[in-house]
């Protein structure tokens, strides 16, 4: 048997231990108390906001989101739901049933709520100019009534005119014919989305209709996400428990370690649902990692008090209970602390609202599971009378498969120092040279499985337009009119043309396109040419407006046509391949602006995407550095000695590499969904070493060796560890089966981070405090 | 202006056979599917077609277009207005903003044949014939149509059935309530209305406010007229607004120096004169 040494650091202040004993005389009505102070948190829960959007990373402050909402305001521009039309056969959608179904279609989308009716556009929609003797002609694109074979070529042929129109609202081959929706919300369009797909199963056999744009792959997404952590969440809850169940081989003991899970969770989200703050895409992680934390506290002291059970069958739970309080309030304390300290150091280090809440609400969870599972833990245990399995013996320390292996690598690793830290150190190059392949970088479609039917629908839109990713430029006159004079359709024309030359773009639009036309209907001038006359372009608008619409310009052209947009379409929206683009076309616009006075901002869906994931790249390691460092500093505070801190660093940024690594290998983009990973895995992985040295420090403190430091009940709290890891790695690989790839990444990236960690405390710091062995003994022993 | 009279009779006769075989109507509003003209609406819609007509008049025509932003199109122009012998002619010289100075909308709209309409753009320093425009077109990028221009504050009545409600108070005045449907899907594709709901003053015969709906019974636009005057024997709109609900766009008009002009010139009139700039009007 095991004796407990009570002059170690770590036992109870006589104080509070006979705190403790009166507290668990009454486990019940402690048990009770918590239960009822917990309800009012949980109830939070029923507040929560969902915000599924990647646009909530952006900040505030960025000049592409400022330039999104001025263009959202100015010309009613929103990320759409785009719908595309084409035939099953891929042969021309401008056939009698093809054109119908599309005027159907914008009829049906623009009654459906959430839908931004008066701004959804289509051929339908649309008119075309000509001229015939010099007069001008606006028709719309589709005649009135009912569509015939004639009527359908004419569609084409008028397509065909207005090249302004081709490549976004159809192909100029006929095969597709697209609808652009906007809706009132593209962060949370879920019923207008599931409407569209309901529309376009009931299009003739002969069509099919494939539904994306921004605004509905965010509500896919978002729909995924929800249902998958409904699912798997649960399921990993539940896959934790089993664990739980296989380490402390008693059913009733997952009790305990349920209601400190619950707890937690119950306190993170619902202070999150009180305070207002969203449930952003990757608050959905927050659950499992606090559930992680919270296990890992449970098991560190119920080990322990089945041990003392084990060895001293005379002793009552609550006694039992003390006393393993007593062996583990200081290290579940020290590894709470500095696992909040990273959470802290994230949320510090992040602009990006998303990852600051995160950080936030998972340092009050890790909080609420170190309170629980020092109070509500040992009154479940106490009241449950958690007693050791039957089949439970002293020898097992020894006998038991797992304990041999852990006590093989603690033995090897203190036996063969030198070669075990060369081969960590092996390791550590290997990781590093793999985490070098890790790549900031974003594209929407990747968040989708391949047989994803929007991810089809963006693929099968894109390829039959070339690509409507949106990269835009506003521009401003200085004063209302001033974007229709001859100067600035020229320099607008310029600029367009300008831009059609970068990399990636498919197409570029533009006011001046529509006034060239007008040009060349009503004087004869060859095509593209703008007019001179200074008031021309005033006055062919008038013309224009005496047959049509007030607004037909109106997300070209705000209303006093004081400022214009410029439009490029994009081949692709993938971050690594448009920054260059967006870059340069921002030195353009710069250098423009210059040459003509006119003001100009990028803007545009890629720019935004541009802008939040290069702020995500300049932030991310100084959010990662600044958690590192204050689970440094935090380790510092508790060891109160550089050495112990330092080695608990360790196991800390071998997980972090293996984070990196994993990656690298598996060809995971750093984005935000990925991004906190590391983070994460800072927060979990220094739990293992704190324990270790926490064990191995009090040993040598009591006046053991390095080798009974390194033996007896530091093997315990390695099998503690041990199980920790395996319930977080288990749980997160119940998530790594769900149907969402950043719910997949983050499973896998989390699980490598913590099981990095866990075999870099097992292996290198037995090791480490073997080849420091005089210094380090000295020092603890003198501290 | 000579106007169709339908055969009053029989259509009244018409409806009393329908009431008899229907049953008596009821004095609340009656489902789609039991809508009925009634005499009384019937007769006050006729009156109001007849209302009588300006031969001449000319006016400064004040416009203003805000859509549902806030943003806003301020215009001025000098407007001649003459219904003479069934054919409407309405001839707009475009004074402000600087860059449509000169610029001038001429129409002739005509009862027996389709009309005519032509824009001057001193830009191009040319005539230009717009294409026959569809009465629920809009006119030149305001709230109104072409058809609500050619009928100015009338329903006609081959186009519409009528029925009379309540009578209402409002800012002191009593108003008629009429409420008015399509003859036919024909009648409201041509003029882009299904029906309308209005208050009528029936002293003027002028209507006060007006509620359209679309061929989808979705609301449309309600116009609001603030300020009649009478002009020679015609009362006008002196002051309304359209707000259409569907886009969110409003239009203000509001006329200044509205007179009665008799013997406008033909030259106001003529396509061919509108390059040579605002004519001299008495």
């Amino acid at each position: 048997m095991h004796e407990v040494n009570n002059n170690v650091s770590g036992i109870l202040h006589p104080g509070l231990n006979r705190w403790l004993d009166q507290l668990l005389k009454k486990p019940g009505r402690i048990a009770l108390i918590i239960g009822l102070a917990l309800l009012p948190l949980a109830a939070g829960l029923t507040q929560i906001q969902k915000d599924p959007s990647v646009d909530a990373f952006v900040p505030d402050d960025h000049p592409a989101a400022a330039a999104r909402d001025q263009a959202r305001e100015w010309f009613g521009l929103e990320d759409p739901i785009v719908i595309g039309l084409m035939a099953r056969d891929g042969q021309s959608v401008f056939t009698p049933a093809g054109l119908e179904t599309l005027r159907q279609l914008h009829e049906r989308i623009e009654s459906i709520p959430g839908v931004r009716s008066s701004d959804v556009i289509s051929l339908a929609s649309k008119k075309a100019i000509s001229g015939r003797d010099g007069d001008l002609l606006v028709d719309p694109i589709i005649e009135p009534g009912r569509v015939t074979a004639y009527t359908a070529d004419l569609a084409l042929e008028r397509l065909r005119s207005m090249p302004m129109l081709t490549a976004l609202l159809a192909s100029e081959d006929g095969r597709i014919a697209t609808i652009i929706a906007p809706v009132d919300d593209p962060n949370r369009a879920g019923e207008v989305y599931d409407r569209i797909v309901q529309l376009a199963t009931e299009v003739p056999v002969e069509l099919t209709v494939h539904v994306a744009g921004v605004a509905g792959m965010n509500a896919r997404l978002a729909a995924i996400v929800d249902g998958d952590t409904r699912i798997f969440i649960p399921a990993a809850v539940v896959t934790v428990l089993l664990i739980v169940w296989l380490a402390l081989r008693r059913p009733i003991a997952v009790v305990g370690p349920l209601a400190v899970i619950a707890g937690s969770t119950f306190t993170a989200l619902g202070l999150l649902g009180w305070s207002g703050a969203d449930y952003y895409l990757i608050t959905s992680a927050l659950p499992v990692v606090i559930m992680a934390l919270a296990v890992a506290d449970s098991m560190h002291v119920s080990v322990y008090y089945l041990r003392y059970r084990q060895d001293q069958p005379d002793l009552d739970a609550r006694r039992a209970v003390t006393l393993a309080l007593s062996r583990t309030w200081l290290p579940v304390s020290l590894t709470s602390l500095t696992t909040i300290a990273a959470f802290v150091g994230l949320s510090i280090g992040a602009d990006m609202q998303p990852i600051k809440e995160f950080g936030l609400y998972a340092s009050a969870g890790v909080a609420a599971a170190w309170l629980l599972s020092l109070t509500l833990l040992p009154a479940i245990i106490v009241l449950t009378d958690l007693k050791p399995a039957p089949s439970s013996s002293p020898q097992r320390l020894h006998g038991n498969r797992l304990d041999r292996l852990l006590l093989a690598m603690t033995q090897l690793s203190r036996q063969h120092p030198l070669a075990t830290t060369l081969g960590v150190a092996a390791l550590i190059g290997s990781l590093f040279i793999l985490a070098l392949d890790a790549r900031f970088d974003y594209e929407r479609q990747r968040y989708f499985q391949p047989q994803d039917p929007v991810r089809i629908a963006d693929l099968s839109i894109n390829e039959a337009l070339g690509g409507i990713s949106f990269l835009d430029v506003t521009v401003s006159a200085s004063e209302p009119g001033g974007i229709m004079t001859v100067e600035a359709l020229a320099a607008i024309q310029e600029l367009r043309s300008r831009m059609a030359g970068l990399p990636q773009v498919v197409r570029v639009s533009a006011i001046d396109e529509s006034l060239a036309k007008m040009h060349e209907v009503l004087t004869g001038a060859s095509p593209g040419t703008l007019p001179e006359r200074r008031l021309a372009p005033p006055q062919y608008m008038f013309l224009y407006e005496a047959s049509s619409e007030p607004e037909d310009f109106r997300h070209e052209l705000d209303y006093d046509h004081h400022r214009a947009l410029i439009r490029a379409q994009l081949s692709s929206d993938r971050y690594s391949t448009t920054r260059p683009v967006v870059r340069k076309l921002e030195e353009l616009v710069s250098s423009w602006s210059t040459e003509t006075g006119l003001k100009a901002a990028v803007s545009g869906r890629v720019a935004v995407n541009e802008g939040w994931m290069s702020r995500l790249a300049e932030r991310h390691f100084v959010g990662l550095g600044l958690a590192v460092l204050m689970v440094f500093l935090a380790s510092l505070v508790a060891f109160r000695a550089v050495g112990p801190a330092l080695l608990a660093m360790v196991p800390v940024v071998i997980g972090v590499l293996f984070v990196y690594a994993t990656m690298g290998l598996f060809k995971v983009d750093i984005a935000p969904a990925t991004s906190m990973t590391a983070a994460i895995a800072t927060g979990l992985g220094v739990d293992f070493g704190i324990h270790l040295i926490a064990h191995a420090r009090s040993r040598l403190r009591a006046g053991a060796t390095l080798k009974e430091a390194l033996s007896g009940h530091y093997l315990l709290v390695a099998r503690a560890c041990f199980f920790s890891a395996s319930a977080l790695g288990v749980a997160l690989a119940v998530i790594c089966l769900s149907g969402a790839p950043p719910l997949r990444w983050f499973g896998l990236l989390v699980s490598a981070g913590a099981f990095g960690s866990l075999i870099g405390a097992l292996l290198i710091l037995p090791a480490l405090m073997t080849l420091g062995r005089p210094m380090f003994v000295w020092r603890l022993r003198h501290a | 202006m000579l106007e169709r009279r339908p055969n009053r009779m029989s259509r009244l006769a018409l409806l009393m056979l329908s009431m008899l075989v229907l049953g008596s109507t009821r004095a609340d509003e009656p489902s789609a599917q039991t809508w009925l003209e009634n005499p009384e609406g019937l007769a006050l819609g006729q009156m109001i077609h007849a209302r009588p007509a300006s031969s001449g008049r000319v006016g400064i025509m004040n416009f203003r277009l805000i859509n549902k932003r806030g943003r806003s199109r301020e215009r001025a122009a000098l407007m001649a207005h003459s219904e003479i012998e069934g054919t409407t002619r309405v001839a707009i010289y475009f004074s402000s903003p600087a860059s449509i100075q000169n610029t001038v909308f001429l129409s002739h709209e005509h009862e027996a044949q389709e009309d005519d309409s032509w824009l001057y753009l001193p830009a191009t320093e040319r005539v230009r014939r717009l294409p026959a425009s569809e009465r629920a077109d809009p006119f030149m990028g305001t709230d109104l149509s072409y058809g609500d221009i050619r009928d100015n504050f009338r329903f006609p009545v081959e186009h519409w059935q009528f029925r009379a409600g309540e009578r209402v108070e409002e800012a002191g005045r009593e108003l008629r309530v009429l409420q008015g449907r399509a003859q036919s899907s024909e009648s409201a594709r041509e003029m882009g209305y299904g029906r309308f709901e209005a208050l009528i003053d029936e002293t003027s015969l002028f209507p006060v406010r007006i509620e359209y709906f679309d061929i989808h019974d979705q609301a449309l636009k309600q116009v609001t007229v603030s300020r009649i005057g009478q002009v020679g024997e015609a009362w006008t709109a002196l002051a309304f607004e359209v707000q259409n609900h569907q886009t969110g766009h409003r239009t203000e008009v509001f006329f200044e120096d509205m007179r009665y002009v008799p013997d406008l010139s033909e030259r106001v009139f003529q396509p061919t004169a509108l390059a040579d700039g605002l004519p001299r009007i008495p």
